[in-house]
């Protein structure tokens, strides 16, 4: 997308925005429409060249305290902090305003403020590496009766940062929660922790797991150690019984790492590629080994 | 603090050292705090053990900073990307009796690298920041150590002067107020001169006594996957070996560090010394950093790998590294939490003969480090 598109989108989901508020906004002498318009205004101004500087700033800060005012609707809100994030790319520009921006950010990020306003101002400082924010994610995950965001999106957020701490918490996620969602973030928070190999092993070998838990790990242990991921993906492809998909995953996978392994002076290896390749009954899985043959 | 430890809650340590700080003469005590290695911080998530090292550091302005800690305070002010680091140096030099010739120099690089990140920062009771109101910025404390310098820091002038004409500004009004106040202070001929002390910019490794660990027999692997022991590379050539990781977030520490390595490998070419030398760098995360990484990390850096050039991780513990070369290493629960700068140059037995931490040590003095070790070793047999 170029950068008059990925303008236009962004007007078009503020003009969204304030399409759908109907109600009024709380602040006295102001409607929702009126502010929905005002936050668009501001939006529009503050790319629009040639501006003069303060006229820049002045867009900037309007965004700012709609973001911050408690008193207009979220739809308002949320429309103003999609415009500061669309500005903060703007770098020497927004520079001045940066600070200001996060303050209003953990402001909201906070317990009683609206569950989607906060999410995502959760998100945009967990991408900023805050510690505040982070700290909160975790206690959230520790105790869920004062989590923020659901458990999902809590690791989400953590494995922004590889430094967070956040492993030994997506281990207890994963064993304790039913949840398949959260879960899966388990396991992509999981990926960049070297001491997950054998529990994605273990995942991956076992046929009764659901098939993107096996695929995250495959993704996970192919990251962490090609090796062990080589010899178990090569028994997986080899496996009849097991599904199409996931030896589909493992072959192509595979192909990857072939300069590296001794698959490629394994014969048994390669005449099971070649009858994959040709079994007219079998779709992704066939397709994977054509595609590999060439390599061999 | 000896009953402190990386559990320890974040809120109890800032109480800590608020206790500490209150108390005459405890600058020391609060410099032995700064280590990486130090247990305070084992097993904090990096930002948190960041936020601790800066609310300690900050304490220096209270305290008066002990010539020991100057060496933090010049790493954060030279390395440091955190705002809230960056800022406690520039608090921390503010406690300075002595300041080294190059401060001002820190400071100026200091608001470049920090000017696109700025962010309030508070070392009081390590209120939360919810609201900036009442706080500083790292840009604001960083102008305000040019301010408390005064006239020694005169050749920022110019600087400050275009920083204030620069349109757009790149700085808030608050920022700017305070580059003003700087302008102001530093052109009062009145005001006090801070004097220097000995922590000058020019490069001097430091020789440092060997620590026991015997680290021979552990077991390494390089980018290409190959296995050897420490005794069996570094053994019989004078060797530059300088400490990464991959994961490091900081582009000027380890991403630097092997792209300046890749530098002094062609200038040790150009200068015929190459096949004289090893060059060699470990890797701090062990676990994560398998040889494909590695080889990608620093063939994108410019290194260009050979007998004598490797990036590699022990296969085996690491712990013995970090001892024998006194490494300023700390880890969280998965990897590193936070790292100085380590440059080591070993001699034909691979024992240290000068170590370069905390410092942006320079290609070219490097180099000479070698070829005054080379001809050392020339002379001894060693």
């Amino acid at each position: 997308m170029d950068v008059k598109d990925y303008r236009k989108s962004y007007e078009d989901q503020l003009a969204a925005a304030a399409a759908q508020r109907n109600e009024t906004a709380a602040r006295p002498g102001l409607s929702g429409a009126e502010a929905g318009g005002s936050v668009i205004r501001s939006f529009r101004n503050a790319l629009r060249t040639p501006m003069t500087h303060d006229e820049f700033n002045d867009n900037v800060r309007q965004l700012i305290a709609t973001l911050q005012n408690s008193a207009l609707t979220t739809q308002i809100r949320l429309a103003a902090l999609q415009a500061l994030k669309a500005l903060a790319f703007l770098g020497d520009k927004f520079a001045p305003f940066r600070a200001e921006y996060l303050a209003a950010l953990r402001q909201i990020a906070r317990p009683g403020v609206d569950p989607e306003l906060c999410e995502k101002a959760l998100e945009v400082l967990a991408a900023e590496k805050d510690p505040d924010a982070q700290d909160l994610l975790r206690r959230g995950l520790r105790d869920p009766k004062s989590a923020l965001v659901s458990a999902a999106k809590a690791l989400q957020f953590l494995s922004y940062d590889d430094h967070s701490n956040v492993a030994d918490l997506a281990f207890s996620i994963f064993n304790q929660l039913p949840d398949l969602g959260a879960k899966e973030a388990a396991l992509r928070v999981l990926g960049t922790n070297p001491k997950s190999q054998d529990l994605f092993a273990n995942l991956l070998k076992d046929k009764n797991q659901p098939l993107s838990l096996r695929t995250l790990s495959a993704t996970g242990l192919h990251l962490l150690n090609p090796q062990k991921f080589a010899d178990i993906a090569q028994q997986i492809v080899g496996d009849h019984s097991d599904s199409e998909d996931i030896r589909a995953s493992s072959l192509g996978a595979l192909a990857n790492t072939l300069t590296d392994h001794a698959l490629q002076t394994n014969s048994n290896f390669q005449n099971l590629v070649r009858q994959l390749g040709a079994d007219n009954s079998l779709q992704n899985l066939s397709a994977a080994a054509r595609r590999m043959l060439p390599k061999l | 603090m000896s009953s402190f430890d990386g559990v320890t809650p974040l809120a109890d340590m800032f109480a800590a050292v608020d206790r500490l700080r209150a108390l005459p003469g405890s600058g020391n005590d609060l410099a032995n705090l700064l280590p990486e290695q130090s247990a305070i911080y084992a097993g904090r998530p990096s930002g948190d053990a960041e936020r601790l090292r800066g609310y300690v550091l900050a304490s220096f302005e209270q305290t008066g900073l002990p010539e020991t800690a100057m060496a933090f305070v010049v790493e954060e002010l030279e390395s440091g990307n955190s705002p809230y680091v960056v800022a406690a140096a520039a608090k921390a030099a503010r406690g300075a009796n002595a300041v080294p010739e190059h401060i001002v120099s820190l400071l100026l690089d200091a608001i470049e690298r920090i000017s696109q990140s700025d962010d309030f920062v508070r070392f009081k009771h390590a209120e939360p920041l919810e609201n900036g109101a009442g706080a500083t910025t790292a840009l604001m404390e960083l102008f305000r150590t040019l301010a408390w310098l005064g006239v020694r820091a005169s050749t920022a002038l110019p600087s400050l002067e275009a920083m204030l004409q620069r349109r757009p500004s790149a700085f808030s009004d608050a920022v700017r107020a305070d580059i003003e106040n700087a302008i102001t202070a530093i052109s009062r001929a009145d005001r006090p001169k801070a004097p220097s002390c000995c922590a000058d910019k020019s490069f001097s490794g430091a020789l440092i006594p060997p620590n026991r660990a015997d680290v021979d027999d552990v077991e390494l692997q390089d980018q290409d996957g190959k296995v050897f022991c420490f005794r069996d590379f570094f053994p019989g050539r004078i060797s530059v070996l300088t400490f990464f990781y991959t994961r490091c977030m900081n582009p000027n520490k380890c991403s630097l560090t092997i792209t300046k390595l890749a530098r002094l490998q062609q200038l040790a070419r150009d200068a015929g010394l190459h096949d004289q030398i090893n060059i060699a760098a470990i890797t701090y995360d062990p676990a994560f950093d398998l040889p494909k990484r590695l080889y990608q990390y620093g063939a994108n850096r410019g290194l260009s790998f050979d007998d004598r050039t490797r990036l590699m991780r022990s296969t085996g513990p690491f712990d013995p590294f970090r001892h024998r070369f006194e490494l300023g290493v700390g880890y969280g629960s998965a990897t590193v939490n936070q790292h100085r700068l380590d440059a080591l140059v070993l001699d034909r037995r691979g024992w240290p003969i000068a170590s370069y931490p905390r410092i942006q040590w320079r290609e070219e003095d490097l180099l000479g480090a070698l070829r005054s070790s080379l001809d050392a070793a020339a002379g001894t047999g060693r």
